[in-house]
């Protein structure tokens, strides 16, 4: 374990922060933006199924309320946590159109341009989203 | 080899149609009329499947990007399997009432 870490930050290891380039970065979010994503789809489906069947007493509800919770905290903060999601859905598939792009061969020598191109269009998206849905966010 | 590359080929159909299907997805649930809600069952049933897939085959490129062995991708690649489809078979038992009213 402690060999790995090492070797991983070590001056000439390619996942050394000091090291890694744009491209790099895009790829690392792209991973963690991807596991969050599905730790999401998870809860996400549990919630909506709990709503669905009308659980809300029990030791049932207690379980799905237990696994929804750390997404889904009612509140003042449940507004927040949607606007998060949004922009990291938002950053992971327009990030994913350039992968696919990138892998079919358009714009290898411009990727870093359509980096920002991509941010710049999820930003856009996300801010059309949060414009036109605002009031409704929370509700699930 | 050839599964490796069907897989890599998959998670990239998975993605383009992924972006599409959210957009739908978001549309119908939260400024949803009368002609949308009608397609709300198919888009959302396909999204299951393909959110799924991507995920979970996300998931195993991620690990396996850590250099795991044979045994070890074996194991992997059968519990992700069974996530995804004990996931699958909840997600259409607990969606049913609210996709076919």
């Amino acid at each position: 374990m402690a060999r790995t870490a090492r070797k991983w930050f070590d001056k000439s290891s390619d996942v050394n922060p000091r090291n890694m380039r744009l491209g790099m970065f895009a790829w690392l979010i792209q991973r963690i933006s991807g596991l969050y994503l599905v730790i999401f789809l998870m809860t996400h489906i549990g919630a909506i199924a709990q709503a669905s069947l009308g659980i809300t007493k029990g030791l049932g509800a207690q379980a799905f309320d237990a696994f929804r919770n750390p997404f889904y905290a009612g509140g003042p903060t449940a507004p927040i946590l949607d606007l998060i999601l949004l922009g990291i859905v938002a950053f992971h598939g327009l990030n994913g159109i350039r992968i696919v792009l990138l892998d079919l061969g358009f714009g290898i020598r411009k990727h870093k341009l359509w980096f920002w191109v991509s941010m710049v269009i999820a930003i856009a998206a996300s801010a059309y989203v949060i414009f036109l849905g605002l009031p409704l966010m929370g509700s699930g | 080899m050839f599964r490796n590359v069907l897989m890599w080929l998959l998670q990239r159909i998975t993605a383009v149609l992924l972006v599409v299907f959210l957009g739908i997805h978001i549309w119908t649930t939260n400024f949803a009329t009368n002609w949308a809600t009608l397609l709300r069952a198919g888009v959302d049933l396909s999204l299951l499947v393909l959110a799924l897939f991507h995920g979970l085959n996300g998931v195993r490129a991620v690990v396996l990007d850590f250099g795991i062995g044979h045994a070890a991708r074996r194991v992997l690649s059968t519990s992700l399997v069974m996530i995804g489809f004990i996931t699958f078979l909840f997600a259409i038992y607990g969606l049913w009432p609210l996709l076919f009213p």
